[in-house]
C-alpha cells in the first residue's frame, strides 16, 4: 500500500496529534472528514482491505484527543464536540452499508457485506471501550445514543424464515437436510447485522458491570449508561454461551480489554472476557428479571457447556449475595435471600435446557451407527496394550512350547472381560459427538495380566514341589539343587518385582550376575528383567501369587500353552468385539439399579424412557483370548521366602 | 498471451487494465525534452547545438536561405551578435538570481520544481553553447573555406534569436512562481504524477510476479523447498554477487532453455521473482532435480535483463513526502484551510491506489 510505503499513514497520524496539541478543533475536524472520506470511498469501491485500514478512525482520533487531555489535565468544549461527532460518523457509515442505499458495490455477496458490517461494529465497540477506559462517561452516553439510533436489523428475511419453519416441520428422514442447512446459512448471514449490534450492546453493558465491580465507574454513571443501553433488551442466553466458548481473540477485540494501566515490566493478564461476560449475564438476568433461559439446541455446543455455566452462575450468585450493598441498586434487590431465590429460578431453567440438550445429544448418539474407523483404532490400541502386558505368553513364544488346538474339541479357558462402559458409545461413532475416553484401551493390559494369573494358578496348584528358605539366594540354590538332581537345568526364574531385591547376599554370589544393560530383543521378553542366576533369566511378574515366592523352572520342558484362534483380532489370538446396548440389556440394567439411572447429577428424576436412552449411550466391549496352560513335567520348583522383611 | 518479453506483457496488461494511470505518463518526446533539461546533461546540449549547426550548414533548408549577405557583412554581423547575446545573458542571469531569491515558497522542492518547469539548466547551457559557437565562428572567419563562413554566421544568428525565445519562456515561468497558489497547484500536480508513477511501478512488480508465476505453472515448475535447497548444495547458495535490479526476462529464451535442459527431471525454481526487484544471481534461478541428486543449474543468465542499481536508486523527487511534512506544519499552526488542501491530495492518492489494484 502506497500509504504505508511512503509512510503517509503514519505522517497523517503524527500530524493529527500535532493538530490535537494545537487545540484547534477545526483542524482536527479536517482529519475526521478526511478519514471519513477514505472510508466512504473504500465502501464505494467495495474494497474491504482498504476499508479495514481506516474504519477504526474514531478510536484513533479519540486516542489522540484523550491522551492529550490526560497529559494536560484539561478538556475543552470544542474538542468534546469533535469526540461527540465520532459516534455519529460511525453510525452513518453503518447506514451506508445498508443494501437499500446501494452504495457498497451491488454485486458483493451477503458474506462480504457482513465483513464490512463486522469491522464497523468492531470499530464502534473499540471506540466505546476507549471512552470507558478514559472514564469519559458523558461522551459515552452520547455515543451510545448514536448507537441506539441504528436499526435493529437490515433484513428480516421473513419468507426464508417461513420456509425454514415449514421444512423443519415436515422434514422426514432428513430429506430436506440440504435445503435446511442452506437456509440456515442464509439466515445466519441475514442475521449478522442484528447479531453484531446485539453483541456490541451486550458486551459493553457487561463490561460496565465489570468496571463497577472494579470500582472504575461510580454507581450513578453506571445506572445512567445502563439505562441508555437497556433501550434495547435482548435474550442473551445464546450470546453468553457464545462469549464463553467462541475464540474471542479475533472477535471484537474483547480479549484485549483492560481497566487499569500496568507497569511495563510487570507480569499481568488482562481480564478474561468469558468470565466478566458471564458475570454480566448473571447480573443482567437478575436486574431485568430475565430468569428463563431459552436457547436453540444447536447453539449450545459442547455437552457440558450448560453445567459449566451453572457452576459459574453459582459462583457469581455467591459473590453478589456477599456484596449485596454494592449491587442492590443495580440488581433492584437488597435482600440476599431473595436474590438467591432468583438465581435458583435461573438455575432451574438452565438445568431444564440442559436436560433437553442432553436428551437430544443422547438420541443422536444412540441413533448413530458404530464407526468402522473408530472401532479399528480402538482395537489397535487394545491389542498394543495387550501385546505389551502378556509377559507369560512371551515366554511361551520364546520357548515355542505352545500348541494350536483350534480344530480340536478340547475346551480351553476364555480369558478376558465382557465390560459394560457407561456413556462410552461416543468413542465409537462419527460426527460432532465423537469424543475419546481415556483409559478404555487398558482393557488389553488387563487381559494380559489375567493370562499371567491363569498361568501361575496352574503352576502353583501343585504343592508337592514347594521348599522353604529364608532368602532369595538360598531359595535359588535349593531350587537349583533339587532341579539338578532331577537332571534338569532351570532356564527361567519368576519373582514378584515388589519383593525381589538383589540383596548383598545375592549380589555377592558368583552365580548371580546383574544385567546392567537390557536383554537383546527385549520386546519379546517379559518387561521386568533382573539378571541371570546360573544361566537362568530372572523376570518380575506383577501377580499376587508370586508374593514372597520364586518359581524356578526349565520353562520349555515343564509347561505347555494351548490356545485357539478366533477369526478376528490380533494374529487371531485376541478377539475384540464392540456392541451397542440392546433393548433387553438396557431393560436389565435399569431393573438392576433404577435409582442410579433415573437420577441426574443435579438430583432430578428422569423418566423411564430418558433413563433407557441414557443407558443406550453406553457400549459393551468383549475382549478375550482362548487359552489354557498345562504342566508337562512337574520338575519345576517353587520357593517360599519365609522371613522376608515385612515392609 | 505469449510474448518474448515479460515486461512487455506486463506493460500491456497495465495499459488495458489501468488506463487512468497511463494517461499521465510521458510520451517519448517529453522524455527526450526531460532528459535534456537535467542538471548534468550539458553535454547533450552541446552535442545538440553542434548538430544543428552542422545540419543547418551542410544541408541548408531553402526557407532559411532567403537572407543573403554581401561578402563583408558576416564578419560584422558575427561580432555584434556575440556581443548582444553576451549582454542579454548576463542581464538575464542577474535578474533570474534576484527572482529566485524572492520566490514565495522557499523550499528545496519548490526550487527543484521551478528548475524543471522553467527548463533553467537547458536554457543556460543552450545560451552559453550558442555564445561559445558564435565566438568560435568569429574566430575562424579567416580559416574557414569561402562559402562555409557565411552559412555558419546565418545559422548562428538564427540560434541567437532562438535564445531570446528561451529567455522569454524562462522569465514567464519564473515570474508565475512568484504566486504561492500557483506553486501549490504545481506541487499538487507533480505529487499526483509522482504517486501515479509509484503505483505504476508497484503494478509492474505485482503483475510481473503473477505472469511469471502463471508461466512457470504452465511449465510444471515447482517452488523449491528447504530439502531441495540442500540437494542443490551450499556452494551455489553462497554465490551471491552484488544484487542487480531485474528489469526484464526473455520468456522465449527461457522456454527454449527449459525445453533442452534435462528432460524428465522435475525442475524447481528458487525464488518467485518479479520485475523491479533486486536479485542476487539469475543464473541460480531454476534447477532440474531427478530422484535424490540435483543436476547442474540451467544456465539462464542470458535470459535476464538487469540494470545496475546505483543508477536506478537515484531519488526521483519526493513531493508526496514534502506534503506529508507540510501536513504537520499546518496542523501545528492550526491552518485548517491549507490542511484540507493537503488532505484532499492524499485522499485523491488513496483513491487512485485503491482503484488501481492488480486484477
Amino acid at each position: 500500500m502506497l500509504f504505508d510505503t511512503n509512510n503517509i499513514r503514519s505522517s497523517i497520524s503524527d500530524a493529527l496529534k500535532k493538530a490535537v496539541k494545537s487545540r484547534s478543533a477545526e483542524t482536527v475536524d479536517e482529519y475526521v472528514s478526511f478519514y471519513r472520506n477514505l472510508v466512504t470511498s473504500s465502501i464505494r469501491e467495495g474494497n474491504f482491505t482498504y476499508y479495514k485500514e481506516f474504519i477504526r478512525f474514531p478510536s484513533l482520533v479519540y486516542s489522540a484527543i484523550g491522551s492529550e487531555n490526560k497529559r494536560t489535565g484539561f478538556t475543552d468544549v470544542a474538542m468534546n464536540k469533535v469526540v461527540d461527532m465520532l459516534g455519529l460518523h460511525l453510525r452513518e457509515i453503518i447506514f451506508l452499508l445498508n443494501p437499500r442505499f446501494n452504495l457498497l458495490k451491488n454485486n458483493v455477496g451477503a458474506e462480504l457485506r457482513n465483513q464490512f458490517y463486522y469491522e464497523a461494529f468492531a470499530g464502534f465497540n473499540d471506540f466505546l471501550y476507549k471512552l470507558s477506559r478514559a472514564h469519559e462517561w458523558q461522551a459515552m452516553k452520547v455515543a451510545i445514543g448514536y448507537f441506539n439510533g441504528l436499526s435493529t436489523g437490515d433484513n428480516d428475511a421473513t419468507s426464508l424464515r417461513l420456509e425454514l419453519n415449514g421444512l423443519e416441520r415436515q422434514n422426514i428422514n432428513g430429506a430436506q437436510n440440504d435445503r435446511i442447512a442452506q437456509l440456515k446459512e442464509q439466515l445466519f448471514q441475514y442475521d449478522a447485522f442484528g447479531r453484531l449490534r446485539r453483541h456490541v450492546n451486550v458486551g459493553i453493558k457487561y463490561w460496565l458491570y465489570f468496571l463497577y465491580e472494579q470500582h472504575s465507574i461510580d454507581e450513578d454513571n453506571l445506572l445512567l449508561l445502563i439505562a441508555q443501553l437497556e433501550q434495547f433488551r435482548y435474550n442473551t442466553a445464546e450470546d453468553v454461551i457464545f462469549f464463553r466458548t467462541a475464540d474471542l481473540r479475533t472477535y471484537m477485540g474483547w480479549d484485549n480489554w483492560d481497566f487499569e494501566d500496568h507497569e511495563e515490566s510487570g507480569f499481568y493478564s488482562p481480564p478474561i472476557p468469558g468470565n466478566w461476560m458471564t458475570k454480566g449475564f448473571v447480573i443482567d438476568s437478575i436486574r431485568l428479571g430475565n430468569l428463563s433461559f431459552k436457547i436453540p439446541l444447536e447453539k449450545v455446543g459442547a455437552r457440558y457447556e450448560l453445567k459449566l455455566l451453572t457452576d459459574a452462575l453459582n459462583e457469581e450468585a455467591e459473590y453478589l449475595a456477599r456484596n449485596i450493598t454494592q449491587w442492590s441498586r443495580v440488581l433492584h434487590e437488597s435482600d440476599p435471600d431473595a436474590l438467591l431465590d432468583k438465581v435458583a429460578t435461573l438455575r432451574a431453567s438452565i438445568a431444564a435446557s440442559d436436560r433437553i440438550v442432553n436428551q437430544h445429544h443422547d438420541r443422536d448418539i444412540v441413533a448413530a451407527p458404530l464407526s468402522d474407523e473408530a472401532q479399528a483404532a480402538f482395537k489397535l490400541a487394545v491389542e498394543q496394550s495387550w501385546a505389551e502386558h502378556c509377559d507369560i505368553r512371551k515366554l511361551f513364544d520364546q520357548f515355542s512350547n505352545k500348541m494350536d488346538v483350534s480344530g480340536a474339541s478340547r475346551l480351553l479357558k476364555r480369558v478376558g472381560p465382557n465390560s459394560f462402559f457407561e456413556r462410552a458409545k461416543i468413542q465409537f461413532i462419527d460426527g460432532p459427538h465423537f469424543s475419546t475416553i481415556h483409559g478404555i484401551e487398558d482393557l488389553g493390559a488387563m487381559v494380559g495380566r489375567w493370562e499371567n494369573d491363569l498361568f501361575l494358578e496352574v503352576a502353583f496348584a501343585n504343592e508337592n514341589i514347594v521348599i522353604q528358605e529364608t532368602s532369595y539366594l538360598k531359595a535359588f540354590e535349593s531350587c537349583f539343587t533339587r532341579m539338578n538332581k532331577a537332571a534338569r537345568t532351570p532356564t527361567i526364574i519368576l519373582v514378584h518385582p515388589a519383593d525381589f531385591v538383589a540383596d548383598r547376599e545375592l549380589a555377592a554370589s558368583k552365580r548371580f550376575s546383574r544385567n546392567q544393560g537390557r536383554l537383546e530383543d527385549s520386546d519379546n521378553w517379559p518387561r521386568i528383567y533382573f539378571g541371570v542366576f546360573d544361566g537362568a533369566k530372572i523376570f518380575g511378574i506383577h501377580a499376587e501369587r508370586l508374593r514372597n515366592r520364586v518359581l524356578v523352572t526349565d520353562f520349555g520342558a515343564d509347561f505347555q500353552m494351548l490356545y485357539k484362534t478366533s477369526p478376528e483380532g490380533m494374529d487371531n489370538l485376541l478377539s475384540v468385539k464392540i456392541e451397542t446396548v440392546s433393548d433387553e440389556l438396557a431393560n436389565n440394567k435399569l431393573a438392576q439399579n433404577p435409582d442410579k439411572w433415573m437420577t441426574t447429577e443435579n438430583g432430578e428424576r428422569l423418566s423411564r424412557e430418558e433413563a433407557l436412552l441414557l443407558i443406550k449411550t453406553s457400549i459393551v466391549i468383549d475382549i478375550e483370548t482362548i487359552v489354557d496352560f498345562e504342566i508337562k513335567d512337574d520338575k519345576y520348583t517353587i520357593g517360599i521366602i519365609s522371613n522376608a522383611p515385612v515392609l | 498471451m505469449s510474448s518474448h518479453s515479460l515486461r512487455k506483457g506486463v506493460l500491456h496488461t497495465i495499459q488495458s487494465n489501468h488506463p487512468a494511470l497511463i494517461a499521465d505518463r510521458y510520451s517519448w518526446f517529453t522524455k527526450i525534452i526531460l532528459s535534456l533539461t537535467q542538471k548534468n546533461s550539458w553535454w547533450k546540449v552541446i552535442l545538440m547545438v553542434i548538430a544543428i549547426l552542422t545540419i543547418g550548414t551542410w544541408f541548408p533548408v531553402k526557407f532559411f536561405q532567403v537572407i543573403s549577405f554581401k561578402p563583408v557583412t558576416p564578419s560584422l554581423l558575427i561580432d555584434q551578435r556575440a556581443t548582444n547575446l553576451a549582454t542579454i545573458i548576463s542581464m538575464t542571469i542577474a535578474v533570474i538570481g534576484f527572482l529566485l531569491s524572492n520566490l514565495s515558497i522557499k523550499e528545496p522542492q519548490t526550487y527543484k520544481l521551478l528548475f524543471e518547469r522553467s527548463k533553467l539548466y537547458f536554457i543556460i547551457y543552450y545560451s552559453l553553447t550558442v555564445i561559445g559557437s558564435l565566438i568560435l565562428i568569429s574566430t575562424l572567419r579567416d580559416t574557414l573555406p569561402g562559402d562555409l563562413f557565411p552559412k555558419l554566421v546565418l545559422m548562428g544568428t538564427y540560434m541567437a534569436v532562438s535564445v531570446l525565445f528561451c529567455i522569454g519562456y524562462l522569465f514567464k515561468t519564473i515570474i508565475s512562481f512568484a504566486s504561492a497558489s500557483i506553486i501549490q497547484q504545481e506541487l499538487v500536480r507533480v505529487a499526483k504524477i509522482e504517486a501515479k508513477n509509484k503505483i505504476y511501478i508497484q503494478l509492474i512488480s505485482a503483475y510481473g510476479a503473477k505472469q511469471l508465476g502463471d508461466w512457470m505453472n504452465d511449465r510444471q515448475l515447482i517452488a523449491s523447498s528447504p530439502g531441495i535447497e540442500q540437494l542443490v548444495g551450499q556452494s551455489s547458495l553462497n554465490g551471491l554477487e552484488r544484487p542487480d535490479l531485474l528489469y526484464d526476462i526473455n520468456l522465449e529464451k527461457l522456454g527454449q532453455h527449459l525445453a533442452t535442459a534435462k528432460t524428465g527431471a522435475q525442475k524447481y525454481y528458487r525464488t518467485a521473482y518479479t520485475l523491479n526487484v533486486l536479485i542476487p544471481d539469475p543464473g541460480l534461478f531454476i534447477y532440474p532435480v531427478t530422484g535424490t541428486a540435483s543436476k547442474k543449474a540451467v544456465p539462464l543468465r542470458n535470459c535476464f535483463t538487469l540494470k545496475a542499481t546505483n543508477r536506478l536508486m537515484e531519488e526521483k523527487g519526493d513531493f508526496v513526502r514534502y506534503f506529508a511534512r507540510k501536513l504537520e506544519e499546518y496542523s501545528e499552526a492550526g491552518n485548517a484551510k491549507k490542511l484540507s488542501e493537503v488532505l484532499d491530495l492524499f485522499a485523491e492518492i488513496y483513491d487512485l491506489e485503491m482503484k488501481n489494484q492488480p486484477v
